[in-house]
């Protein structure tokens, strides 16, 4: 019981501590949701940059593409290779 | 799936950027245009909703880039030539709107199993009740209309009122009478018809009362129902007989030697009046003929596939007619006489004439015909014997 709580109670801190950074989500190496990024930096079928608070996060693969975008986050999808924070 | 039809249905339009897209896609987003298949590389390009792409723009000037369509797809295109002919949408729009607002009403009504009751009959008692071409469906009541149209025609055994369609049908099934069957049960003694003097007898149930060779008046008991036993019992028959006497008879006609007939001037009045959508338009601009006029319609209704539509012809033909005089020669005056003596003849049991003896008169302008005649007639006549029972 105690355990549990304190698994809860870590979860809840990671969620505090991912609302100050950007919160990226991979699904397998084929699709990454990138939420709280202010733009794109660099966009072509190699890499993709993106600009997050103060990290700039960086995706490389092939046939890379952004499937849609809003003001705060996107979907990149493609065959992902890597994945990088930048300062 | 719901994404692709909002798309095909708002339009998309497919562009090349050429400049910096990076800068222009983070644009589009703060302005909240959502662009998507966005390419970048050596031809950036992405789609974006065709309503949206005016507003793209101020984003590309802001990036410092420029933009070329390179397709169109959806709905608003491949419906763009509607723009130059708006009739087409306006003419479907209100096809549609007239098609839902007339299949609410009742256009054709239509019977079915009519035998003795006439379709005009029929026809008028669903008028009174408002089952009339034009009418709303939702107004009236099929319940309703079948109790109605059921006291109207007590003859009927049933009777539904379907609607199939804008077709209204009256399917019935008229009632057959039950025969009396109690009739042959009921105790009636013999009577006879006429005066005469009785040649022989058949008497297959009941008392016979005459016997062959006697006289009889008109009214006289000849076979009684009533029967009497040995032990003063009483016994009542529905009594038969097959009573052939000798009588004479007498037979009158006066038949006037002029009449007035109606007779055709060969003046003709045809009148067309067309029927749409229950409205009625007349088509011939004469007015009604006088009382003089006799006329006969026909109602030619438009049928497709057996189904009466809401459209027809009314052709109204009156004819003018006169009173004439006509004067009867004594022969046409006999004919017409003896026609209505064997009319008068034929009314009774006569099995034979013995002898025939006939005379003419002209009074007063009037052909009198009289016939008497000697002749073998059965003269049997049932007569009930009404029976107030105490119990």
């Amino acid at each position: 019981m105690a355990e549990q709580r304190g698994g809860r109670q870590g979860s809840l801190s990671l969620l505090g501590r991912a609302s100050s950074g950007p919160h990226v989500e991979l699904i397998g190496n084929r699709e990454a949701v990138v939420e709280g990024c202010q733009g794109i930096l660099e966009y072509d079928e190699g890499s993709v940059r993106v600009r997050a608070g103060r990290l700039v996060v960086r995706f490389t693969g092939r046939g890379l593409k952004i499937r849609c975008m809003t003001s705060d986050s996107l979907v990149v999808e493609g065959f992902l290779l890597g994945l990088e924070f930048l300062t | 799936m719901l994404d692709r039809f909002a798309r095909w249905f708002w339009g998309a339009v497919k562009f090349r950027i050429l400049g910096s897209p990076e800068r222009f896609f983070n644009h589009c987003a703060r302005n909240g245009i959502a662009l998507w298949e966005m390419e970048g590389g050596t031809e950036p390009g992405a789609w974006v909703r065709a309503g949206q792409y005016r507003q793209l723009r101020s984003c590309a000037r802001e990036a410092g880039c420029r933009l070329r369509a390179q397709e169109r797809h959806g709905l608003p295109f491949s419906a763009s030539f509607l723009r130059r002919r708006r009739g087409l949408p306006a003419g479907a729009a209100l096809g549609a709107l007239l098609l839902i607002l007339l299949s609410q009403q009742v256009w054709s009504v239509e019977f079915t199993g009519l035998q003795t009751i006439s379709e005009q009959e029929m026809r008028v008692a669903c008028q009174e009740i408002g089952l009339v071409p034009g009418a709303w469906k939702a107004s009236f009541d099929p319940v309703l209309a079948e109790q109605q149209l059921m006291l109207r025609f007590p003859g009927v055994s049933w009777l539904t009122v379907n609607t199939q369609g804008s077709t209204a049908v009256v399917a019935l099934a008229e009632g057959v009478e039950k025969p009396d069957m109690e009739a042959w049960k009921r105790p009636c003694n013999i009577r006879s018809a006429a005066a005469g003097q009785i040649l022989r007898m058949e008497v297959y149930a009941g008392q016979a009362e005459v016997a062959a060779g006697d006289a009889v008046t008109a009214g006289q008991l000849l076979v009684s129902g009533v029967t009497e036993d040995a032990w003063g019992g009483v016994t009542l028959h529905h009594a038969a007989a097959r009573i052939v006497a000798e009588t004479r008879r007498e037979f009158t006609a006066a038949v006037p030697l002029s009449r007035t007939e109606q007779v055709s001037t060969g003046r003709e009045l045809v009148r067309r009046t067309a029927g749409l959508f229950g409205l009625r338009i007349p088509l011939t601009l004469s007015g009604e003929p006088g009382a003089s006029w006799q006329g006969e319609m026909v109602r030619t209704a438009l049928r497709v596939n057996g189904v009466e539509l809401p459209v027809f012809l009314l052709t109204e033909t009156s004819r003018e007619f006169t009173e004439h005089e006509i004067l009867l020669t004594p022969q046409e005056a006999l004919d017409e006489a003896k026609r209505q003596v064997e009319t008068q003849k034929s009314a009774l049991k006569i099995e034979r004439i013995l002898s025939e003896e006939e005379s003419f008169s002209q009074q007063d302008g009037m052909f009198c015909y009289t016939v008497r005649v000697v002749c073998e007639e059965d003269i049997s006549e049932e007569t009930e014997i009404f029976l107030n029972s105490t119990n």
